[in-house]
C-alpha cells in the first residue's frame, strides 16, 4: 500500500492507496489517516479485502490504539466493509457516519466500536487540537453522505466526488486536468444520482477555502485544478441513467 | 476442522425442521388410532396399549427435535463465528507481517482473537457432544417405533371391521419412523464427518 504524506505541520494527512497487493478485479480506494498528537481520525478505512495492507501502512504513522475515531463517509463496500475488523483493532474507537446508514453499517460487525450517527445538517469533530466539519453532501452519491473539511489544512475529503476509475499505478495527483476529466466523466454521469443535489453541493463547498480536494478513487486536485474540477462538475449533466430511461422510453 | 462445517450444521437445522413436521404427523397418527380403538371397542383392545405409546413417543420426539434444533442452531452459528475469526485472525497475521515494527496494542488484539478462537471451538465440541447424544436419543426412540408398528400390524388383524383403519395407523408409524431414521442418520454422518 503506498502512502503519501498531504499535509504536515500540528497534525498530519496522510493518504493510502495504490496497493500492488490488491487484487485486480476490486475497484482501487484510497484510504486517509488524521494524526492529531495521540489521536487519529481514518477516513473511509476500505473494504475487508484491503484491511491487513491498511493497518500494517497506517502502523507506519502511528501507534494503531491512539486511532481514536473513523469516519465513513457513506455505506459502500469499499469504503466501510472493514468495519468488523477495525472493530476487533480499535474496539475503543468511535465511527461517525451519516445517522441514516447505522442499521445497515452495523451488517459489517460493530460490536465495540460506538456508533455516532452525524445529523443531516453536519456536525464538527475535534481531534487533540484540530476542528474537523462533516460537510453534508446528499445524493452525491448516497442518500445519506458526508465530506470532511480541514479549515487548518485545507483540504476536503471528498468522497466519491472528484473519483476516477484508474490505472493501479497511477499518480497520486492530477498533473493534466482536461486530459483527466475523460476518466471521471462516466463515473460522475452515471453514479451521481441529482443535479440539484450536486449544485447545493457545488454552492457549499466553492465557500470553503481548499486546496486539495481529496476524492475516495483516483486521483486528487490541488491548486486551481480544485477550482477547475467544481466548474466541470458544474457543467455536467448528472443522474444519465435516469435519462437513457426517459429516452428508449420516447423512442 | 473443515471450512464446510458451518455450511452442514446448517443444513442439519434444515432438515431436523423436516423431523419436527413428521414427529407431528407421528401424533397425529396416534390420536387417529385412538379414535378408531374407541370405536372398534373389545376388538381393539390390543391396540390402546399401543396408541398411547405412539402418543406418547411422538410428543417425545417433538421435544427432543425442538431441544436438537435449538442446539444444532447454536452450533451452525458457533461455526460461523470460527470461520470469521479465523478469517479475522489471517488478516491481523498477514498485517502483521507487512509491518516493520510491532505494535504491542494489536500484540494483545491477536492474542484476544485466538483465545476467542479456542473458546468457540471449545463450545462448538461441546454442542457437537450434546447433539450427538440427542440425535442417538432419537435413533432409539425411532427403533422402537418399528417394533411398535410390526406389533400394531398384528394387533390390527384382530380388530375386524377396524383392521383397515389400524393397518393405516401402522404403516404411518412405520413411514415417519422410517423417515426420522434417515434424515437423523444423515446429518449425524454429516456433523461427525465435518467436525
Amino acid at each position: 500500500m503506498r502512502s503519501t504524506p498531504l499535509y504536515s505541520s500540528k497534525h498530519q494527512w496522510v493518504v493510502f492507496g495504490r496497493d500492488p497487493a490488491k487484487t485486480q478485479d476490486i475497484i482501487d480506494t484510497n484510504q486517509y489517516l488524521i494524526v492529531d498528537g495521540k489521536r487519529a481520525l481514518l477516513l473511509d478505512p476500505g473494504g475487508i479485502e484491503t484491511f491487513s495492507a491498511m493497518l500494517s501502512a497506517v502502523a507506519g504513522y502511528c501507534d494503531i490504539e491512539h486511532i481514536s475515531d473513523i469516519f465513513a463517509s457513506h455505506q459502500d463496500p469499499d469504503v466501510i466493509s472493514s468495519l468488523g475488523l477495525w472493530d476487533r483493532a480499535v474496539p475503543h474507537a468511535r465511527l461517525h457516519a451519516p445517522w441514516l446508514w447505522e442499521g445497515f453499517l452495523k451488517h459489517f460487525g460493530c460490536h465495540s466500536i460506538e456508533y455516532v450517527g452525524i445529523p443531516d445538517e453536519g456536525s464538527t469533530l475535534t481531534l487533540e487540537t484540530v476542528s474537523l466539519e462533516f460537510v453534508p453532501a446528499h445524493y452525491l452519491h448516497s442518500s445519506g453522505n458526508f465530506h470532511v473539511y480541514d479549515a487548518r489544512a485545507r483540504i476536503l475529503f471528498s468522497g466519491d466526488v472528484g473519483a476516477a476509475l484508474e490505472a493501479p499505478e497511477a499518480p497520486m495527483f492530477v498533473d493534466d486536468f482536461n486530459a483527466h476529466t475523460a476518466k471521471m466523466t462516466m463515473f460522475h454521469q452515471r453514479w451521481m444520482p441529482s443535479n440539484a443535489a450536486k449544485n447545493d453541493w457545488i454552492k457549499r463547498v466553492r465557500a470553503l477555502d481548499i486546496d486539495i480536494l481529496a476524492p475516495q478513487h483516483g486521483r486528487l486536485f490541488r491548486g486551481d485544478d480544485v477550482k477547475r474540477f467544481l466548474d466541470w462538475f458544474e457543467a455536467l449533466d448528472v443522474g444519465i441513467a435516469v435519462a437513457a430511461e426517459k429516452l428508449s422510453q420516447a423512442a | 476442522m473443515q471450512q464446510e462445517f458451518f455450511v452442514n450444521t446448517a443444513a442439519c437445522v434444515g432438515a431436523l425442521c423436516r423431523v419436527q413436521q413428521t414427529a407431528v404427523e407421528l401424533s397425529l397418527a396416534a390420536k387417529n388410532a385412538k379414535a378408531i380403538a374407541y370405536r372398534a371397542g373389545t376388538k381393539a383392545v390390543g391396540f390402546k396399549p399401543l396408541t398411547d405409546f405412539i402418543d406418547e413417543m411422538g410428543r417425545d420426539t417433538f421435544r427432543l427435535v425442538t431441544e436438537i434444533n435449538a442446539t444444532a442452531l447454536r452450533v451452525a452459528r458457533r461455526a460461523v463465528d470460527e470461520v470469521r475469526l479465523q478469517d479475522a485472525c489471517a488478516r491481523f497475521e498477514r498485517a502483521r507481517r507487512m509491518m516493520s515494527a510491532s505494535q504491542t496494542h494489536l500484540d494483545d488484539v491477536q492474542l484476544k482473537l485466538e483465545e476467542e478462537l479456542a473458546t468457540n471451538r471449545q463450545e462448538i465440541a461441546r454442542g457437537l457432544r450434546r447433539l450427538l447424544d440427542l440425535l442417538e436419543g432419537i435413533n432409539h426412540r425411532m427403533r422402537a417405533a418399528a417394533v411398535i408398528s410390526t406389533r400394531a400390524r398384528v394387533e390390527a388383524t384382530q380388530a375386524g371391521d377396524y383392521e383397515g383403519g389400524l393397518q393405516l395407523v401402522a404403516d404411518t408409524v412405520e413411514r415417519s419412523a422410517a423417515t426420522i431414521r434417515t434424515i437423523i442418520s444423515r446429518c449425524d454422518r454429516q456433523l461427525r464427518d465435518a467436525a
